[in-house]
């Protein structure tokens, strides 16, 4: 039950003083965990667990955009967790923050290299023969590219999480590129990185009032421990950008954003093509429907495009961050990609099965 | 709003105005501060840029010899 009202103002006048002497910082990212491997900015995490029930490992990639404690937020809040407690072997494939010796980072880098690398490494530590691979935000594009263009990847299945496709839906920020109005240069810095400042600001700008209203909703969590912890870590992380390679920055203007290619399903990489049909493994396309950063318009045609006989489709009645933390996560999105992910590595059988399927957001209904 | 041609055009030419003129503040800044001889940010970026230069080849190297 909540407090009275002179009690709630209370606490709040505790908190506040202690948020703005910045005494309350959430203690984020604490699930268990050893480092198996690493590589130039790579770092290859796998999370402890008495109880591995399935034998295929997940190993999630995170975006270049952000930090990835997003998907171990906080006990209870965790998609790491979530997917560990039921019975799944989790690797974790985290960038440190882009230095200027990455400024030199191509889409190849990540694609085409470190990612496969992780594979291995992932297969290696766990003793499997193959891997879920599962890529969040702008690493979605990573493993699709990574996917398309390695038929020799112990690739079980594919999934994306908020993965944006359709460049030209996805607002202000890609506007200002796509029409000539900014170039890759006007942004990149002296050490060929695009800085997190700027990567914030772009953000930011997305939804300009969103400032005013954390605002709000800051007091409105003010005098609840547990609340504000949740919603420290929440807005913390999402203006805790980090610095992008320049190289790649390049790229995902002049290929992703203003030849829109991967809406074409065909991205030039390492001097070829990464085609979206050459993917045959089953997958998994999960976008929200309130997502602003990555809009479901943007993400939905990547169903269409790969060429699995089983590809999934899951529309989910959340946010971008929603997607991997909150209560819609823990009640819907996480048990559906579960789910999803539980089915298809059980055996062979299921995971061959003929036909495209499509859900909207209840839970489970994304069963392949 | 955000999304009008004209507040997106005025937008990004604030904002290469704006970088334009730090860099030219900046590069007159350092030439004063050289004649001076005093150590510069551009000084400081290209020993920066020319370490991430030797990192990048350690890293070239270490590939070749790990393929050997």
């Amino acid at each position: 039950m909540a407090p009275s009202l002179i009690k709630r103002q209370l606490l709040r006048a505790r908190n506040g003083t202690a948020y703005a002497a910045g005494l309350i910082r959430p203690d984020v990212a604490r699930t268990p965990r050893d480092l198996v491997w690493r590589r130039e900015t790579a770092r290859l995490w796998r999370y402890r667990s008495e109880e591995r029930r399935h034998r295929t490992p997940i190993l999630l990639v995170h975006s270049l955009v952000s930090k990835s404690y997003i998907l171990d937020l906080l006990p209870g809040n965790s998609m790491v967790e979530f997917l560990r407690d039921e019975g799944f072997d989790v690797f974790l494939l985290d960038w440190e923050p882009a230095g200027p010796a990455d400024a030199e980072n191509t889409l190849e880098t990540y694609a085409d290299d470190l990612i496969p690398l992780a594979i291995a490494a992932t297969c290696a530590d766990a003793g499997a023969e193959e891997v879920t691979l599962v890529g969040y935000c702008y690493a979605g594009v990573l493993v699709l590219l990574t996917a398309a263009t390695r038929d020799d990847l112990p690739i079980r299945n594919l999934v994306t999480l908020t993965t944006p496709c359709d460049y030209r839906e996805l607002g202000f920020m890609t506007k200002m590129f796509l029409e000539g109005r900014l170039d890759p240069e006007d942004v990149i810095d002296d050490t060929g990185l695009v800085p997190a400042a700027i990567m914030d600001a772009g953000f930011q700008s997305i939804k300009p009032t969103d400032q005013a209203v954390q605002q709000w909703n800051l007091w409105q969590n003010l005098w609840s421990d547990r609340r504000l912890e949740s919603y420290l870590a929440v807005n913390n992380w999402a203006r805790d950008q980090v610095p992008f390679p320049g190289a790649a920055f390049r790229q995902t203007i002049d290929v992703l954003i203003r030849d829109n290619a991967m809406c074409t399903g065909v991205v030039p990489l390492n001097g070829g093509e990464a085609e979206l049909r050459r993917i045959r493994r089953p997958y998994l396309n999960v976008f929200c429907k309130d997502d602003t950063i990555v809009p479901a318009p943007s993400a939905a045609p990547l169903e269409g495009l790969v060429g699995s006989r089983d590809a999934t489709e899951l529309c989910l009645e959340s946010g971008h961050i929603g997607l991997v933390a909150g209560r819609y996560a823990a009640e819907v999105g996480r048990p559906a990609i579960a789910d999803w992910i539980r089915r298809h590595s059980a055996n062979r059988k299921t995971a061959t099965a003929k036909g495209r399927k499509r859900a909207r957001h209840p839970a489970g209904a994304a069963a392949g | 709003m955000l999304e009008r041609d004209a507040f997106m055009d005025v937008l990004a030419l604030t904002w290469k105005v704006q970088r334009g003129a730090v860099r030219r503040v900046g590069s007159a800044a350092s030439r004063g501060l050289r004649l001076l001889g005093v150590s510069t940010r551009a000084d400081t970026v290209e020993l920066v840029n020319q370490v991430a230069g030797l990192q990048r080849e350690v890293r070239a190297l270490r590939r070749e010899l790990e393929t050997r």
